[in-house]
């Protein structure tokens, strides 16, 4: 063999499997969205999200439609007034982590 | 997207809004917020997002911004902050009491503090939902 091949051999195909190992390793990481942690900080736009049904009767058009469409799935439910920001007493919970 | 825009989790996927869930998550997301309205007849709804230094105040505007304030339960997660808010309305504070809210924040809580932002919400959304269930 001549110090050419012997360097190819000894140097070049653990590098090269070495390169093909750090693709498939960190080629898969970049793709993926990166993940939550706490205490990193959190650069995502705010979401959002009700359930799609409830969505679509939404964009119906004006409150009434809303409220009949909902009336029709035989919920009871006390309909509100589309667009009043009036506060009204609120309970719930907090966390922290 | 604006803060005050409502987005489905499918119009989510759809338009592929840069969010922090994968397609997979979103989907969980979609099916535990269906199911917990089916369950309860409860609007449900999750918001995730900076919610500024008065969390419970900004929390609570967004639920008055929703068309059914009082019959609306809403989650809001701030993960900067590391504060979740569950607000309900004048009406579904009646079949969901301020203790039951308390014991599905420390277990949405307790899934954040481990990373899981979906996981935590999914579990929240099932234990409200589970409470409020039409019997």
């Amino acid at each position: 063999m001549t110090p050419i091949e012997t360097a190819l051999l000894f140097v070049g195909s653990p590098a090269a499997i070495t390169a093909v190992l750090a693709g498939l390793v960190f080629g898969a990481g970049a793709r993926r969205l990166p993940r939550y942690r706490p205490g990193r900080p959190f650069a995502y736009a705010p979401v959002w999200f009700v359930a799609a049904d409830r969505a679509a009767a939404h964009h119906a058009d004006g409150g009434h439609a809303a409220i009949e469409a909902r009336h029709d799935d035989g919920r009871d439910r006390t309909p509100a007034v589309t667009g009043s920001v009036t506060p009204q007493p609120k309970g719930g919970a907090r966390g922290t982590w | 997207m604006a803060p005050g825009e409502v987005a489905t989790t499918h119009s989510a996927r759809h338009d592929g809004v840069p969010g922090p869930f994968t397609p997979r998550q979103l989907f969980r997301l979609d099916e535990a917020l269906s199911a917990a309205d089916r369950e309860s007849g409860l609007a449900f709804s999750v918001y995730v997002g900076d919610l500024g230094a008065d969390s419970r105040a900004a929390a609570e505007e967004l639920l008055d911004r929703l068309p059914e304030p009082a019959g609306s339960v809403l989650l809001a997660v701030d993960p900067d902050h590391r504060v979740a808010e569950v607000v309900t309305g004048a009406v579904a504070s009646r079949r969901l009491p301020d203790r039951i809210c308390a014991l599905a924040a420390l277990s949405m809580t307790a899934a954040y503090g481990g990373g899981d932002l979906t996981g935590g919400t999914v579990t929240g959304l099932r234990m409200l939902a589970d409470q409020a269930r039409i019997a």
